[in-house]
């Protein structure tokens, strides 16, 4: 590129050709040694580095599938799900820790009408909180206008996003919420409980995801979760998304359950009660409570389960706030009382008494005993009829119509001491162990109460509360504590009164309405004590069988003399259909055959009575029985016998008139 | 090339009445060329990281060039007077950055000036070199050469302890290498270059390892450790210099042969701390691949090939000394660099020449280039002159 001739020019200092040459040698060896590394690296090794690479740059943050479907006999939907919008926060994105981070909480929390402190909270619950980079749900169901709010102020916004999300959604609203139960976020180890995070019902799952907390949402959880989605978010090192979005993996919906509910009687279920509270009140019983519990005696599925006081369920679909929380929590409607509730039964028990009693000779169909309208049986106590009313000597079937306290005193009295038929017969008919309904815990126990029972109560106190012959601290200004302490007795040992008492459903038994219904539905059935059952199939999202559930489980086949069992039987159905029975008022003018007693169940504390109906009505196809309570509610046919007949009309397609009665019995 | 230069013919003159040189532009056509494909190698990086950065990167490339052909019209004999002047300049704009200067990442680098902040210890490098050159040109008839060598170190060393203590030990460093080949150019005795050598590394063990030990900064002995033993030094201290070069060897393994292009987002989405700056080589090679590294890398083998060959044919020694400072500045930056990025050496911070984003080292890059420019020039003129035809 330069003209000829070539010529070198003599350099100044002598050697500075040779140093030249070394320094032009010494950049070649660098220059080889960087191309060697290189080498090394990007052709040799390069597949490596560039799995890490990618592995680096995407996050994958799971979509919540929506939960399956709940389903009535009928396929009606009893809870569902709908799509929301939701504000989150993603945690890695927030502003430092500091002033700026509580200035973005609080504007935040200005937007959405909540506490600022309820938003720090849940972004700080690292123990549920999903991780870090991935969005932490804030609030759900976020108004049109606070969305917008923050779309157009991105920039004072950092961290938090919108996006949509499958919410829990209960078409019914505050019908049948303890049976479908809540979902909310799985909880974590706390201070107070190992949490449900990694327990075997939530197996996989993990922090950060909304599961099925109670009822059947909980129960049947692992059907209704569904598989979440994957979306592999590319982002940069400090977590924000950069935009490329790789395609996501949907989210596959939950199962849908099928239930033996069916919608229509669960429906009547709640308004009857609710019409046998307002009656009670009416009556100056104050009836701050109901449930009920409608099941098929034939094959122990339930048709309809419910409890009052209530609650809208979907108040849990997006996570209440905390006043909301207690202000649900505070009512009672929190408490399944159909299946938890526990209580005396009243006369509702005498069938069971009956049934002990014919099978153990105590008594025989044709005995005729009760005359006069208090018994003394030694005791200082006076054992009286409702009312002192004296019925006279009558036999087993004319007793249960009337509901003759004083021919049970007689049985309880005969019956008191080995082999404890009463006893026995409610065991055996399941009360006094968990009836084992597909609900989490399965129902109460309830009390049969015995000598051990009273025993083990004496114990049970006198270690709690007392040191030696003296009151715990805790207990020391209670008089009943000092007293028991010092005689070692916190109750009277087993007396013939508490038999006595046992055998018209008082005293120490309690009971839930459900096993009355499990209990009437074995001594209609021939003896089958069911395991009642809700669930009966699991669908495909698209309404395929996936896998139909075993059918309800018998607990035992109880022994029951087909003699007794139609002795019995005509007593029940003489109490709800014949002019001297306690029910008449209610079910005298049904059109239909029924078996019904009453019960009203004296509670020791001071409250009012407490109100019972048991009733079976058969059917060639839709048999059913069905127990009703009501607390503090009255008199038997008062309130719940009403109740029922409304339910049964509903059940049978009959005209609906809430007819209460007034008999006084037990 | 330079013949190719077409000069439209001026009214009123006979272009062929004018001397042929100064129709010449004057450059080296190769080392321009070899600038020009690293500004353009530059942008083409820049744009996958940031839009931003790309355009005023490419103001800073322009800008740079118009320096470049400026000083390369100059005689750079001139600046040998100025010695002084350059010398005090240098170590003022270090001490005010000292003073004022903003922090950045924990170094005090650079003094903003309203729309940009300039690092002073950047524009230092050259003007230290220029300084050293005309020093030793000066010294070298009256000093023997042990003395020479004494005062060239401590006259160097003066900038060199600033800017590490700002701290900028990258730039120390090339200060100090810069020093080192124009005393090996001048043709000081190996003795005393050895003994130097000698110094210089008792020096670094005392600052990196035995400082730390009395409590002096430690972060670069940190970074030395980190390097050296990645297990010796709590993860706390170490995890960002020692993450910044695994991030970096990911990016570049990640590379392969031939880049991964637009889809090369590891560096793109910062995992790779300084992707622009001290780590562009890294975006570099993971965009381009091996194919892409060597392209760069030739580039610099060309640009330090010509700086050679101009340290050989300058017209008197300063020009040479000159020359041989800027070829070992270059050297030195793109070897540290690059061998930092591919972590055959412990994270210093010393820029990409050219490749790497900012106004100052980009400046000063085309300052050295234009320095290189105008002794090419010079000494074509004086062998012109002298009726002879330089070869390059």
């Amino acid at each position: 590129m330069i003209e000829a001739p070539l010529q070198r020019r003599a350099p100044l200092p002598p050697q500075l050709t040779r140093r030249v040459g070394v320094l032009g040698v010494l950049a070649l060896v660098l220059f080889g040694i960087i191309a060697f590394r290189l080498w090394y690296l990007q052709v040799l090794t390069g597949t490596q580095n560039a799995a890490k690479a990618s592995a680096n740059v995407t996050r994958d943050i799971a979509i919540a599938p929506p939960r399956g479907n709940i389903l009535d006999s009928q396929g009606n939907l009893l809870a569902s799900w709908r799509v929301a919008p939701e504000v989150a926060i993603v945690a890695d994105n927030l502003p430092p820790a500091g002033a700026k981070r509580r200035v973005l909480y609080r504007r935040l929390a200005r937007v959405l009408g909540m506490s600022p402190q309820t938003v720090k909270a849940t972004v700080d619950n690292l123990a549920v909180a999903p991780p870090r980079y991935a969005p932490t749900a804030i609030k759900d169901d976020v108004t049109t206008y606070a969305l917008d709010y923050i779309a157009e102020r991105k920039a004072l916004f950092p961290g938090v996003v919108e996006r949509q999300v499958y919410l829990r959604d209960y078409p019914q609203g505050d019908i049948g919420s303890v049976v479908f139960g809540q979902v909310g976020q799985i909880t974590g180890p706390s201070p107070t409980s190992t949490g449900e995070l990694g327990t075997a019902r939530y197996k996989g799952i993990s922090a950060g995801t909304t599961v099925g907390q109670s009822g059947l949402e909980a129960e049947y959880q692992p059907y209704l979760q569904g598989t979440p989605g994957v979306d592999r978010v590319a982002v940069d090192a400090a977590g924000y998304p950069t935009g490329a979005q790789p395609s996501p993996t949907l989210p596959i919906p939950g199962d849908q359950l099928s239930t033996s509910i069916d919608l229509g009687l669960e429906r009547e279920g709640y308004i009857a009660a609710r019409k046998a509270e307002a009656w009670a009140r009416v009556n100056h019983d104050p009836a701050p409570a109901a449930s009920f519990v409608a099941m098929d005696p034939m094959t122990g599925r339930v048709l309809a389960l419910g409890s009052l006081p209530t609650y809208n369920a979907n108040a849990f679909a997006t996570p209440p706030s905390t006043s909301q929380y207690a202000a649900i929590s505070a009512s009672g409607a929190l408490n399944d009382r159909a299946t938890d509730g526990q209580y005396p039964t009243g006369s509702t028990f005498k069938p069971i008494t009956a049934l002990g009693a014919l099978k153990d000779g105590v008594i025989t169909t044709q005995t005729t005993q009760g005359t006069g309208a208090c018994l003394s049986f030694g005791t200082k106590q006076q054992f009286c009829n409702s009312g002192k009313a004296n019925y006279g000597n009558r036999d087993l079937v004319s007793a249960l119509a009337v509901s003759e306290d004083t021919y049970f005193y007689l049985v309880g009295a005969a019956a008191n001491g080995a082999p404890w038929a009463i006893q026995s017969e409610a065991r055996a008919l399941g009360i006094g162990s968990v009836p084992g309904i597909d609900l989490p815990g399965g129902g109460a126990a309830g009390v049969v109460p015995d000598p051990a029972y009273v025993a083990n109560l004496n114990a049970q106190f006198l270690a709690a509360a007392c040191a030696g012959n003296r009151p715990r601290p805790a207990y020391a200004a209670n008089a009943l504590a000092i007293k028991a302490c010092s005689q070692h007795l916190y109750q009277e040992p087993w007396t013939i009164g508490q038999n006595i008492l046992l055998a018209t459903g008082q005293g120490f038994l309690l009971a839930s309405p459900l096993q009355m219904a499990v209990a009437y539905s074995a001594i209609v059935n021939g003896g089958t004590v069911w395991t009642p059952q809700i669930g009966r199939a699991i669908l495909s999202p698209s309404g395929q069988l996936v896998q139909q559930l075993p059918p309800p489980a018998a607990v035992r086949h109880v022994h029951i003399d087909p003699t007794d069992q139609a002795a019995v039987m005509a007593g029940l159905h003489d109490a709800a259909q014949t002019p001297q029975g306690t029910s008449y008022a209610v079910f005298g003018n049904f059109p239909r055959t029924v078996y019904g007693k009453t019960g009203t169940a004296v509670h020791a504390n001071g409250q009012k009575d407490q109100s019972w109906y048991v009733v079976y009505a058969p059917d060639p196809k839709r048999p059913i029985v069905i127990a009703v309570t009501v607390e503090q509610g009255g008199f038997g046919a008062a309130a719940a016998a009403p109740a029922a007949r409304l339910m049964l009309s509903q059940w049978f397609g009959l005209p609906k008139t809430f007819n209460p009665g007034t008999n006084p019995d037990r | 090339m330079a013949t190719n230069v077409i000069q439209k013919p001026q009214p009123g003159r006979d272009p062929a009445s004018l001397p042929a040189r100064t129709l010449r532009l004057g450059l080296d056509p190769l080392l321009t060329l070899a600038a020009i494909g690293l500004g353009v190698s530059s942008l083409v990086t820049l744009n996958g990281i940031s839009h931003t950065q790309m355009v005023r990167q490419g103001v800073y490339l322009g800008a740079g060039f118009v320096a470049m052909l400026v000083l390369s019209r100059f005689d750079y004999s001139r600046l040998r007077e100025l010695k002084w002047g350059l010398y005090v300049i240098l170590i003022g704009a270090i001490l005010v950055v000292l003073g004022v200067g903003q922090s950045i990442g924990g170094s005090t680098r650079s003094i903003g000036v309203s729309v940009f902040s300039f690092e002073g210890s950047e524009l230092g490098k050259v003007l230290l070199i220029v300084f050293l050159a005309a020093f030793v040109v000066d010294s070298s008839r009256k000093t023997s050469s042990r003395q020479l060598v004494a005062r060239v170190m401590l006259l160097a060393l003066c900038p060199t302890m600033l800017v590490i203590a700002e701290p900028d030990l990258g730039s120390g460093l090339v200060y100090i290498a810069a020093a080192f080949a124009v005393l090996y150019i001048a043709g000081v005795h190996w003795k005393h270059l050895t003994a130097v050598l000698m110094l210089g590394i008792g020096a670094l063990v005392l600052v990196l390892l035995v400082g730390p030990l009395v409590g002096f900064h430690t972060y670069q002995a940190d970074r030395l450790s980190a390097f050296l033993d990645p297990g010796s030094v709590p993860v706390s201290q170490i995890s960002h210099a020692l993450y910044q070069q695994q991030q970096s060897l990911i990016a570049i393994g990640a590379g392969q042969k031939f880049g991964l292009g637009a889809v090369a987002t590891h560096t793109a989405a910062n995992f790779v701390p300084l992707n622009s700056t001290d780590f562009i080589f890294a975006a570099l090679a993971e965009r381009f691949g091996f194919a892409g590294a060597a392209f760069v890398l030739s580039l610099y083998a060309l640009i330090i090939w010509r700086t050679l060959r101009i340290v050989a044919a300058a017209k008197n020694l300063f020009g040479a000394l000159v020359a041989a400072g800027v070829v070992a500045m270059l050297m030195f930056q793109v070897f540290v660099n690059v061998g930092v990025a591919v972590d055959i050496l412990p994270v210093t911070g010393v820029t990409l020449p050219l490749l790497s984003y900012g106004g100052s080292s980009v400046l000063t890059t085309f300052l050295a280039l234009g320095l290189l420019q105008s002794i090419y020039a010079q000494a074509r003129i004086a062998a012109g002159m002298k009726g002879r035809v330089l070869s390059f």
